[in-house]
């Protein structure tokens, strides 16, 4: 069980698409968000290959300015 | 409600990340009061790069299964990178080495045997043959000799990822203990132009300005550094503040696109190399429209001038250096400003333009705001600068730029010099584990610091070798031919990583003449070229200290144990001192110097000496009452690493050179780090500026204390083309660097499955033009040809990176596709650090 807190940075007016597009990957939740386009994302997975490619797919979405990790955690 | 543990973990993240976003999301909070937490947080700066983020660490059972960004860090605010986030599972490789392996045939040691696993005591055995035959040959080869004439077949190359204590422990070892200068750290390949330029300018070391540049800046400047992805925390700060300042600005200059230019208000790709050119144009801007700050230069700054036509730091008899009129060379001298000011004349807008290839537009708008007295420019820059031929000499050139507009060490004005590795500044450049320094900036040529250093070591006079040692590169020739026989590496990966590996890096290592150590959690590409391997326990698994690039002391306690019979290389070096006797590396006239020390062994002369020894051994527990292990305090009896740091602190309080103090050891384990120069318990924020250091005296408004004028130094230095250009056959430029999930070799990052699938292998980044034109396109195998090797990949034309035509770049992380058979060993030949960036191929179907 690989469970992380991933902070995504948008553009303030990209937010809500950003957000949408978010929610489509696979394991990725969105929590909420700040006025300045900081979106609050989990993204729960088993598989750890599947990860990167969420993680790598979050960073190209049109708007997002950065996704930084703040949580991980694994157990068995 | 009863919370699963699935949704105990989940709260929690999203209670992290919340605040990490400065917001409240509801029923989160208690949720996370109603579990019981089994996990035991610490904090311990990341171990990756040289941002110098702390990381909450979480522990269970003896095992790491969490971290997160700490929130209480003034660097990182509860922020990490992809690297960061997966800082748990380093450790945990499949493949992590854990008993000593030796080269052996029929239970021998054999340079062309099979790694076989032996004890440790096996393994210093050995090793202890090998060093003990090449110091009796140092005794008898420097007898009668001046420390300024010492030379030595031992060496050790090091790393600006060893712990503030253990770069101390080697650098004694060997200069003191071996009277050997021949070490050095993998620094040199990353940091050394800068610190040359630091020296030249400052006469003292590292930036005068900090991050909280990053929120002070109207204007930020990119010069050969891609922060996006490889100081991506840094970046998400400078990207807030370009998103909530009005006028912010950001300029980025690369020899290609990347992720930085996505932000970029004016991005400039210009023809490598012609940096110095576009840094000349603007001071030249800045003097032909009087813009400069006539007051500062008058008062702070000495105007001089560098040798030129210096070479490119190959072996003497290469032909680029027997063309060089003054090879090597690089004292300054004094100059007026109108010779200055004539010096650039000829780097008009138009020339500049035509030599770089950006457009003059992008130019001026750049000279503009450098030029504008009300716009506060901070300039930031990593490789693109340092691995230069010219590195030294650019690093100048943007000081010369910040010097004569006064827009430094201030709030939001600073030149700013990046670093990539954790503790490249707290450990290779302070503790000073360079091949001509000592400790707090002192260096090992001049008599008056050998002997500050032999008085604090209690070491008998003359001891100290007064000669410059070998530097990173030149270890690897003369480990080639054969002048450097026994050889210990720790905590780097240097046969992938040094340039033109085929003909100046693996020779050396398999010459039958020389015994080759490597220390390393893993069995990389440098370990298996080495005669015997040590199994090294690594990052939270030892207690350690880290120097980030804003002159940030941190500590971390152990965390974990270490597996199997791996030991820190603290622990190696301190250990294998025990070895040798005073008579085994020191000659009968130093020892009658102080015949107390006959029959003494290194350990109770370095690391004994009642000073190294002085902590007794103790309980080691935080705030919260947890109990820490400390392996080496259990292993030798004392608080081994609290009495190298107090002891190390002494050069930077009795010595004449001043603004390096630390604060005490005890200090850093219950805080977030502090920046150097610490007086009085505070910490100094921004360098040679009133009000801010206090070693600047009341209406100075800036002394430069580090020169004995208290004057910065501009120092012109003209455009010079690089070492190998494209031509007809070797068409391309190719430039190698990293990506943001890989760090370095790959060492550490290879090995997190995540990481790896982000990005298995290295490619070609090519533009699709060039490719089309080689009958090649994305996705199809290549081949890269220099003059010195080869190297198979995938071209990509696409992505991240998007070169240029003419200019080729290739990340160097990937074990199996080695970058650097291709490159050139040109280096700075000020710096002698080697140009990464620049030399000529071709690429050709596969």
């Amino acid at each position: 069980m690989n469970i992380s807190g991933v902070l995504v940075h948008a553009y303030p007016e990209h937010v809500d698409s950003v957000g949408q597009s978010l929610a489509e990957l696979e394991g990725v939740e969105v929590h909420g968000n700040s006025n300045d386009g900081k979106i609050v994302v989990t993204v729960e997975q088993n598989n750890a290959n599947h990860m990167s490619d969420i993680l790598n797919n979050m960073q190209t979405i049109p708007g997002v300015l950065s996704a930084s990790m703040v949580y991980h955690q694994f157990e068995e | 409600m009863k919370l699963t543990r699935r949704a105990f973990i989940k709260s929690n993240a999203i209670a992290a990340t919340a605040a990490a976003a400065g917001i409240t999301i509801p029923g989160i909070k208690e949720a996370m009061a109603k579990s019981k937490d089994i996990i035991r947080w610490d904090k311990a700066p990341c171990r990756f790069c040289g941002t110098g983020c702390s990381v909450l660490v979480g522990t269970k059972q003896g095992r790491i299964v969490a971290t997160q960004g700490d929130p209480k860090s003034p660097v990182n605010r509860g922020l990490n990178c992809i690297k960061g986030y997966f800082l748990s599972k380093i450790m945990y490789g499949e493949d992590r080495l854990t008993t000593p392996l030796l080269r052996m045939t029929n239970g021998k040691y054999d340079k062309e045997g099979d790694f076989t696993p032996v004890s440790w005591e096996k393994a210093f055995d050995v090793m202890e043959e090998k060093f003990k035959a090449a110091l009796k040959h140092d005794i008898a080869a420097n007898k009668g000799k001046k420390p300024e004439e010492i030379v030595s077949t031992v060496g050790m190359f090091g790393s600006g990822q060893w712990t503030v204590w253990e770069g101390y422990a080697a650098s004694k070892l060997y200069k003191a203990g071996f009277r050997s200068n021949n070490i050095d750290p993998n620094a040199r390949h990353c940091m050394a132009s800068a610190v040359g330029a630091f020296i030249r300018g400052f006469g003292s070391d590292e930036p005068m300005g900090c991050y909280d540049d990053l929120e002070h800046a109207d204007v930020f400047v990119l010069w050969g550094s891609n922060m996006a992805e490889m100081h991506p925390i840094l970046w998400t700060r400078l990207t807030d503040t370009r998103l909530n300042k009005k006028d912010c600005e950001v300029h980025v200059l690369s020899t290609f696109e990347h992720r930085c230019f996505d932000l970029g208000d004016n991005n400039m790709v210009f023809t490598p190399q012609t940096d110095l050119a576009i840094l000349n144009y603007i001071a030249n801007y800045i003097i032909q429209n009087k813009a400069y700050d006539k007051s500062f230069t008058d008062k702070h700054v000495n105007f001089t001038k560098t040798p030129t036509d210096i070479g490119y730091g190959l072996r003497p008899e290469h032909s680029l250096q027997q063309k060089a009129k003054n090879p090597n060379k690089g004292k300054l001298s004094n100059i007026s400003f109108d010779e200055y000011a004539k010096s650039v004349e000829p780097y008009t807008l138009e020339y500049t333009a035509e030599l770089s290839g950006v457009p003059e537009e992008n130019l001026l708008r750049l000279a503009k705001v450098y030029a504008d007295p009300k716009k506060k420019v901070t300039s930031f820059w990593t490789m693109g600068f340092n691995q230069h031929t010219r590195g030294v000499w650019a690093n100048g050139l943007v000081y010369n730029i910040h010097l004569l507009m006064g827009k430094i060490s201030e709030p939001g004005n600073s030149p700013f010099s990046l670093t990539g590795q954790p503790s490249a500044c707290g450990t290779a450049r302070e503790v000073g584990t360079f091949s001509h320094r000592l400790p707090a900036d002192y260096v090992v040529s001049k008599k008056p610091h050998r002997d500050l250093a032999e008085k604090i070591w209690n070491l008998p006079e003359g001891t100290l070798n007064g000669k410059n040692g070998y530097h990173a590169v030149l270890q690897n020739r003369m480990l080639k031919d054969g002048k450097l026989n026994a050889y210990w590496v720790q905590c780097n990966n240097n046969v992938q990583a040094a340039a033109n590996i085929n003909e100046e890096v693996l020779p050396g290592y398999r010459n039958p003449a020389n015994f080759i150590v490597v220390s390393d959690p893993y069995p990389t590409v440098t370990a298996t070229a080495a005669d015997l391997i040590l199994p090294t326990a690594m990052w939270t698994e030892k207690e350690g200290a880290y120097g980030n690039a804003e002159r940030r002391t941190q500590f971390w306690r152990q965390q974990v144990n270490a597996p199997g019979e791996s030991k820190s290389d603290l622990w190696q070096i301190v250990e294998f001192s025990k070895r040798f006797k005073v008579e085994d590396v020191w000659p009968a006239d130093i020892i009658a110097k102080k015949p107390e020390m006959k029959g003494k062994t290194l350990y109770e002369i370095l690391f004994t000496n009642g000073q190294v020894d002085q902590f007794p051994k103790t309980t080691i527990r935080d705030n919260e009452g947890n109990i820490y292990a400390n392996d080496e305090m259990d292993d030798f009896g004392f608080y081994l690493q609290k009495g190298l740091f107090e002891e190390y602190r002494r050069f930077q309080y009795e010595g004449p050179k001043k603004g390096h103090e630390l604060a005490a050891f005890d200090v850093y384990h219950k805080n977030r780090g502090l920046r150097w120069p610490v007086i009085k318990g505070k910490e100094t924020l921004w360098r040679y500026r009133e009000g801010h250091d206090p070693y600047v005296k009341t209406g100075e408004k800036f002394n430069f204390y580090g020169n004995k004028n208290g004057r910065a130094n501009i120092i012109t230095a003209p455009y010079e083309p690089a070492a190998e250009s494209p031509d007809e056959e070797y068409d391309l430029w190719l430039s190698t660097g990293r990506v943001l999930e890989h760090w370095h070799s790959g060492t550490m990052t290879r090995r997190v499955p995540e990481l790896y699938k982000a990005f298995p292998d290295a490619v070609i980044y090519m533009h699709p033009d060039d490719a089309k034109e080689r009958g090649l396109s994305r996705g199809l195998a290549a081949k890269i040809v220099s003059r010195r090797g080869e190297m198979s990949a995938r071209i990509e034309t696409r992505g991240r990176n998007r070169v240029p035509r003419g200019l080729i770049f290739v990340p160097w992380f990937d074990a199996s596709r080695l970058i650097n058979k291709v490159t050139l060993d040109a280096t700075d030949p000020l710096s002698k650090e080697t140009d990464y960036k620049k030399c000529a191929v071709k690429v050709i179907k596969a």
